[in-house]
């Protein structure tokens, strides 16, 4: 499909992506991007990011009922699931998708009319978020290439916040599922993470 | 921060650390900074375990000047000391330095084949550096004279699944259920392995380890739903008899309102909560 639909990611899922990241920064960790498509599929915005695991990952069980769950959410949202993210454990190379980031972002993009692919450059990821640290690939004829159409938007603003939530150690709130399934009252959803970053905007 | 009973608590909590291996370097290099810099002489010979704590927390954390401090007190009062020498070698590691560091590691085990932090910091490098070949080789070597190490057989089938080597995954698990048979996590851990690779006769595996973790704990949430979504995945196949579909339907339906209930548990008005009745539901149909 449109492999020229143009991504860009609002600052909500930037910082949870990087936040996420930061909270375990020995493990790799994953997660998904909410969104909408727009302009007959040739816009996406990923307006919010659901993190997923830090631990277990490359197996199947609880990915499959987190991504039915997050699907239903979307839908709740009047949106879809529109990409994947995932950040490495190693510092070199970590930008480049492995098998199982290829799984995942193939199977999402079966169900959905669009998935971007973005992992996050460790080098670029510090205390001070100089810079933009994603790194995005699209689908062309069922291979993930670097996707030039990406944008992060607002970024020197983004890039602020983010250092300021950084600074703060908001990623300590930040729960993803597998947090969930240590204890079930463990919000995936954030509603206190997404304050405290429109709060810091 | 300060206060009497409070260098108590850190040294406590400092100590469940270690207990627990965990790694959680954050807050070990908070607590262990204001401990050594404000109540070192109240730490007793527990300083010794203490700086070597903090020392690899700092490694980890980049604060480069609070490692030094930690490694020089260690030089002092240990010299020549086999233990030191890895942590100087793990400080090199955390340099990116692996060359140097997997030198010092070889020059131990040529002076001691049993030493085995260093043979494990080996394993350690050949991860970080992304050979993952080279990391199940050592590890296999290790485990063939030290098998009843835990933590081995568990880094063994991490690094299997990695290379997607989901059965030798699977007998690492089984190895561990062997030693530990009461262990809920290894049997939810197992039974996600043999759920990821998929076919009938995985899955049933599958949901018997789910159900066996179940038993020995009830509150294990992963190992619930696993169980819910094996028992799904058979129901959908066409190859199973009439008397396992039934069975499965039973397991489901048993597993969704477990499920449901434990989340009723929290009154909770997520509407991620909200839907998830109806997301049970359409995954038996």
């Amino acid at each position: 499909m449109a492999s020229t639909t143009k991504i860009t990611v609002k600052p909500r899922s930037y910082a949870k992506i990087l936040l996420h990241a930061a909270k375990y920064p020995h493990c790799k960790v994953d997660g998904l991007l909410i969104g909408k498509l727009s302009n007959n599929g040739r816009d996406a915005l990923a307006t919010d990011a659901v993190p997923l695991f830090h631990l277990g990952h490359g197996l199947t069980p609880m990915l499959e009922m987190a991504l039915s769950q997050i699907e239903a959410y979307a839908e709740s949202q009047k949106s879809s699931i529109v990409g994947y993210y995932q950040a490495n454990e190693q510092l070199s190379e970590s930008h480049t998708p492995d098998a199982f980031a290829i799984k995942i972002a193939d199977k999402i993009l079966s169900c959905n009319k669009f998935c971007s692919l973005i992992m996050v450059d460790n080098r670029k990821v510090s205390l001070s978020c100089k810079n933009d640290a994603l790194v995005c690939y699209a689908n062309a004829e069922g291979k993930w290439k670097q996707d030039t159409q990406y944008s992060l938007e607002h970024s020197e603003e983004t890039l602020s916040t983010l250092a300021k939530l950084m600074t703060n150690k908001a990623y300590k709130n930040l729960n993803d599922f597998d947090n969930h399934l240590d204890d079930i009252s463990a919000d995936w959803t954030n509603v206190k993470v997404n304050k405290l970053i429109a709060e810091a905007h | 921060m300060a206060g009497a009973t409070d260098w108590r608590s850190a040294v406590e909590t400092l100590k469940q650390y270690r207990e627990d291996n965990v790694r959680a370097s954050e807050d070990i290099v908070e607590l262990g900074e204001h401990l050594i810099t404000n109540y070192r002489s109240k730490l007793g010979s527990e300083i010794w375990n203490i700086y070597e704590q903090i020392y690899i927390a700092a490694l980890d954390c980049g604060r480069e000047e609070l490692a030094d401090v930690c490694i020089e007190a260690l030089r002092q009062q240990f010299p020549k000391s086999g233990r030191v020498y890895k942590l100087e070698a793990m400080g090199l590691e955390a340099m990116g330095n692996f060359k140097e560091a997997k030198e010092v590691y070889l020059k131990s085990l040529s002076h001691d084949k049993t030493n085995v932090g260093a043979r494990k910091r080996l394993v350690a490098i050949y991860k970080a550096v992304g050979d993952h070949t080279s990391a199940i080789a050592h590890l296999n070597h290790y485990l063939e004279y030290f098998m009843t190490d835990q933590e081995a057989w568990m880094e063994l089938c991490e690094l299997y699944i990695k290379i997607m080597d989901y059965s030798k995954a699977a007998f690492c698990m089984e190895e561990l259920i062997l030693t530990s048979p009461y262990n809920h996590y290894y049997y939810q851990r197992c039974a996600e392995i043999y759920y990821t690779m998929n076919g009938i006769e995985n899955l049933e595996s599958a949901r018997k380890y789910f159900a066996q973790s179940l038993q020995l704990n009830s509150k294990n949430m992963r190992s619930l739903y696993g169980f819910f979504m094996a028992a799904s995945q058979l129901l959908q196949s066409q190859k199973i008899s009439s008397k396992s579909k039934k069975d499965n339907s039973r397991y489901a339906t048993w597993a969704s309102a477990q499920i449901m209930e434990r989340y009723q548990e929290f009154k909770s008005s997520s509407v991620a909560i909200e839907n998830l009745g109806t997301i049970l539901d359409s995954l038996t149909l």
